[in-house]
């Protein structure tokens, strides 16, 4: 059976990240999404592993589950049609700044280890190169390189895949601070790493258009900095439900395994296009360089973004999908579906009210995004959400690229069709 | 020799006729290389054999480079006779070869020397004794007083020297065995000596006693900071008085620091007393002004020096990158990384805030030294010397430099903060103590030229230190600095990322 694996997320631990990022609302909120396995987030960062050993134990090899008795406490809150089993993987997230070949670089890496004892020689090492203590997410004056042998002596099972390979800012092909290649930045190990995450702004075939990368996994995980955001993007899988079950569907790129990835729309990321977010610009990688990368509002430089950064790259033209390629679903948080059909806030108070609704009656909410029939959702008298699901599985879509730390915006509704359904009340 | 390597006043005083020199080296003008050519045209062009050549350097870290510069110039040579050292190893290596004053003389280490003192005076007068001993000693002078003699004593009957021995013991073997003096200046002909503005009476005795005619030292007497209050000794005018019609020959062309910042250093050092010439030109860019911000307090000196910091980085956080917490590069600014960062401060106890704000924000950092003493001066080099036995581990990664402005001689950053440039602070000034100027400027002098593309001064209003609030006015040295050179940056209030609460992603 298919089940959901996000694998990068943050604790309460790190910067900027919700106080909710604890291991029973994590637990509850998984099952609120549909999400069977999830990353623990900040492996690295002592006081959260010490949470993490007292409050999990050793479910399938590799995979932890909350305590019995606090499954329990957590499980009461969840409405009958979530309820599922959750296992947890240990993950971090480390952030290198160094400097190669005179330039500066700054890359994330997700690391993985199938064990706390593993973790646990991981945090001895990078403790004796800076201070682990103070960010869930750990800034390090260490090469990537390093850090993956860091990560390879500590267990042969634990794993090291580039975070969010495309942002501009912190990434390994990040056009700020980043390389042109994986061998370029891992150097004589760059063979041992086997996946990389593509990141909210870009798309598994923006990807396929690199043949560089026709040898390495694409993953897509949340990156969540608040509990509500799990799984906004995720894997599915069909295999062994364990750390090496896992990752030997992902290593194997195994299509019968590691069945697809769920996606955001790649322009609703934050740095999908090019711009300068002062003063409003939004730029094409065209329009860029014919403005030799100059903010047509300023004149100072545009933060080039991601769809910039993979043409520069890519030696593909688009729509060539390569062999073993795991398959991707594009995807709406719900909220914001809800929100479009309610024309409020994604965030307002009836939103929240009708989503939690609609949980009850329909199950987690990457199965009403994915798999509700639109009639189901008529009968209930939704039929604008049902026409607006319907548009996002067959990707009718209105986009307006996000760009230079703005989230995209994209629109499933037009004022058509509130005339049309305005007779139906949705409340 | 390849002579195309170097600029005109670097070959001169290659190349300069053997016999005493002084090459006056300002902070960037290329003294290492000037010293390592030199010593390789002596054993390449000049025919001298690599045991005839004493080069002495300030710092076993600076001895080690020394001679791996000189290997590199000399493809295949053998350089095992060749002596590149401290002055501490120097005289220690002869004192080993002469078995004296014992059969196998041995160091006693810098934090065993308070022990000598239990029961002799109380623990908290130890240091006070202990650096009057070695003061004594720097004067070639035995230690008096009752308690001093007593050191001594213990020192010797356990068979064992301090580091300041090493040099009378020395100066004493010759004394005593003129034979054995002879044997050691017959064998090196060639006397060369680094970081001459920074040497004691003791090492310069030493050095002078074993250099014959030809005696080649480099030196900037405007970045000597190692000097003794009250116990002044001017290395250069002993030297020009032990050897008359000695020649002095400048290094000219800075190559390190942006021409701003090199401009700004000079006109502050120009309020000292030239003791020799001062024909320092830049070479580089004019580059971006000194930046000088004046803060309420300490507290947000550090703070604000971190968003700095966080800015240079070019955000080290997505959180400080989406929100605009770090600023973007502005006009003419570049990117740089942890290691290129460095934050200099007169005294050691002003390390802890910026730890804690660099800690907040989760930047990596590495404090060098610990110890300043109440009277301000650094603990002369002696972890230098430390590490004439063994390095402490460096560790691997990259940080942000955190030291004393003594400490961060002879290193360069691309980018300096120079903190707590207060009038009290630096120019330190002690209760009662009316303070050097002069040595304090070329203190804050040496700091600033350790700068090469951004140098950033500050100012704190009110400043905790050593149990006591103080309100201090910004430093002299900073209004030395002519105005088209420096920009003023507003103190910025305190306040969270514009507009709306950045969003939890
Ligand atoms: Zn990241
Ligand atoms: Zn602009």
């Amino acid at each position: 059976m298919s089940f959901i694996a996000d694998l990068h997320i943050h604790s309460k631990h790190s910067r900027a990240c919700s106080r909710s990022l604890e291991p029973g609302s994590l637990h509850r909120w998984c099952q609120l999404k549909g999400i069977a396995v999830l990353g623990t987030g900040d492996l690295t960062h002592p006081a959260w592993s010490a949470e993490l050993e007292s409050t999990l134990v050793a479910a399938e090899p590799g995979l932890y589950r909350l305590r019995p008795e606090l499954e329990r406490a957590q499980d009461a809150k969840v409405p009958d049609s979530c309820r599922a089993p959750v296992r947890f993987l240990l993950e971090g997230e480390v952030s290198c700044i160094y400097k190669r070949d005179g330039r500066v670089r700054k890359v994330h890496h997700l690391v993985f280890t199938p064990s706390f004892a593993a973790a646990e020689r991981i945090r001895a090492r990078l403790g004796e190169i800076g201070n682990i203590r103070s960010d869930g997410r750990p800034i390090l004056g260490l090469d990537s390189r390093d850090l993956l042998s860091i990560v390879r002596d500590a267990d042969p099972e634990a794993y090291l895949v580039p975070a969010h390979a495309w942002t501009p800012h912190f990434a390994v092909f990040g056009s700020e601070s980043g390389f042109d290649s994986l061998e370029e930045c891992f150097g004589d190990l760059s063979r041992e790493v086997f996946a990389i995450e593509t990141g909210l702004s870009s798309d598994p075939p923006m990807n396929w258009r690199l043949s560089a990368l026709d040898r390495v996994a694409l993953i897509s995980n949340s990156d969540a900095h608040s509990p509500e955001k799990l799984g906004r993007e995720a894997n599915l899988f069909d295999c062994e439900l364990s750390y090496a079950g896992l990752f030997s569907a992902i290593r194997g790129r195994d299509p019968k395994r590691f069945l697809k990835t769920l996606e955001f729309f790649p322009e609703e990321g934050k740095y999908h296009a090019d711009g300068h977010r002062k003063c409003r610009a939004r730029l094409d990688p065209a329009e860029t360089i014919r403005r030799g990368g100059l903010c047509p509002a300023c004149g100072k430089p545009v933060t080039v973004g991601v769809l910039h950064r993979v043409e520069k790259l890519a030696d593909r033209k688009k729509g060539k999908r390569p062999a073993g390629a795991a398959d991707y679903e594009s995807l709406i948080p719900l909220k914001e579906v809800l929100g479009q059909v309610l024309r409020v806030g994604p965030g307002s108070v009836k939103v929240d009210a009708l989503y939690h609704r609609l949980l009850a009656l329909f199950g987690p909410e990457l199965r009403i995004l994915r798999e509700v029939p639109a009639a189901e959702l008529e009968r209930e008298g939704l039929p604008l959400l049902a026409l607006a699901l319907d548009r996002m599985r067959q990707g009718k879509v209105s986009l307006a690229a996000g760009y230079d730390g703005e989230y995209g915006v994209i629109s499933l509704l037009g004022e058509d069709d509130f005339t049309r359904k305005a007779q139906l009340s949705l409340l | 020799m390849n002579g195309a390597e170097l600029d005109a006043s670097q070959r001169a005083a290659v190349l300069a006729e053997e016999g005493p020199v002084i090459v006056a080296a300002g902070p960037g003008t290329g003294k290492t290389r000037v010293f390592s050519h030199r010593v390789a045209r002596l054993i390449r062009d000049r025919g001298a054999h690599p045991g005839e050549i004493l080069a002495l350097t300030f710092t076993r870290s600076a001895a080690a480079e020394m001679r791996g510069r000189v290997k590199a110039l000399l493809p295949g040579a053998r350089l095992d006779a060749l002596w590149v050292e401290t002055c501490h190893a120097a005289a220690l290596r002869i004192l080993r070869e002469e078995a004296y004053p014992f059969p196998e003389p041995a160091v006693l280490g810098e934090a065993e020397r308070a022990s000598l003192l239990e029961g002799v005076v109380p623990a908290r007068e130890a240091e006070a004794l202990l650096d009057e001993i070695r003061a004594a000693k720097q004067r070639l002078e035995p230690p008096e007083s009752a308690p001093g003699r007593l050191y001594q004593e213990r020192l010797n009957s356990r068979r064992l020297l301090d580091f300041d021995d090493l040099f009378l013991c020395a100066l004493r073997l010759f004394e005593e065995r003129p034979e054995v003096l002879k044997r050691w200046r017959d064998r090196f002909r060639h006397v060369l000596m680094d970081e001459f503005q920074d040497t004691t009476l003791a090492q310069y005795r030493f050095a002078s006693r074993l250099a014959g005619r030809d005696f080649f030292v480099v030196g900037d007497p405007d970045q000597s900071i190692y000097g003794f209050a009250g116990v002044p000794f001017d290395p250069f005018a002993a030297f020009a008085e032990d050897h008359p019609g000695c020649r002095v020959l400048p290094l000219t062309e800075n190559y390190r620091s942006q021409a701003v910042i090199l401009d700004a250093a000079r006109q502050v050092i120009a309020r000292n007393r030239a003791r020799l010439p001062r024909q320092l030109r830049a070479s580089l860019a004019r580059g971006l002004p000194v930046e000088i911000s004046g803060h309420q307090s300490d507290r947000q000196e550090a703070e604000m020096t971190v968003r700095r910091i966080e800015g240079l980085l070019g955000g080290a956080s997505r959180f400080s990158v989406d929100t605009g917490w770090a600023a973007r590069p502005g006009e003419g600014e570049r990117i740089y990384s942890l290691a290129d960062i460095a934050i200099l401060y007169r005294l050691n106890a002003q390390a802890r805030l910026f730890e804690k704000a660099l800690e907040r924000a989760g930047l990596p950092y590495t404090t060098f030294g610990k110890k300043t003493r109440k009277d301000g001066r650094e603990v002369a080099a002696v972890e230098d010397l430390e590490d004439f036995r063994d390095g402490a581990p460096r560790p691997a990664g990259e940080s942000v430099t955190l030291m004393t402005a003594h400490r961060a001689k002879g290193l360069e950053f691309a980018v300096v903060f120079l903190a707590g440039c207060e009038d009290g602070v630096l120019p330190y000034r002690r209760d009662g103590h009316p303070g050097a100027v002069e040595d304090e400027r070329r203190l804050f002098y040496v700091a600033m030229t350790r700068a090469q593309d951004r140098l950033f001064l500050s100012y704190a209003r009110q400043r905790f230190l050593f149990g006591k609030s103080l309100s201090l006015p910004p430093s002299p040295f900073i209004s030395d600095i002519e105005s088209e050179l420096r920009r003023l940056q507003q103190a910025p209030r305190r306040k969270r990322p514009r507009g709306r609460q950045p969003e939890l992603f």
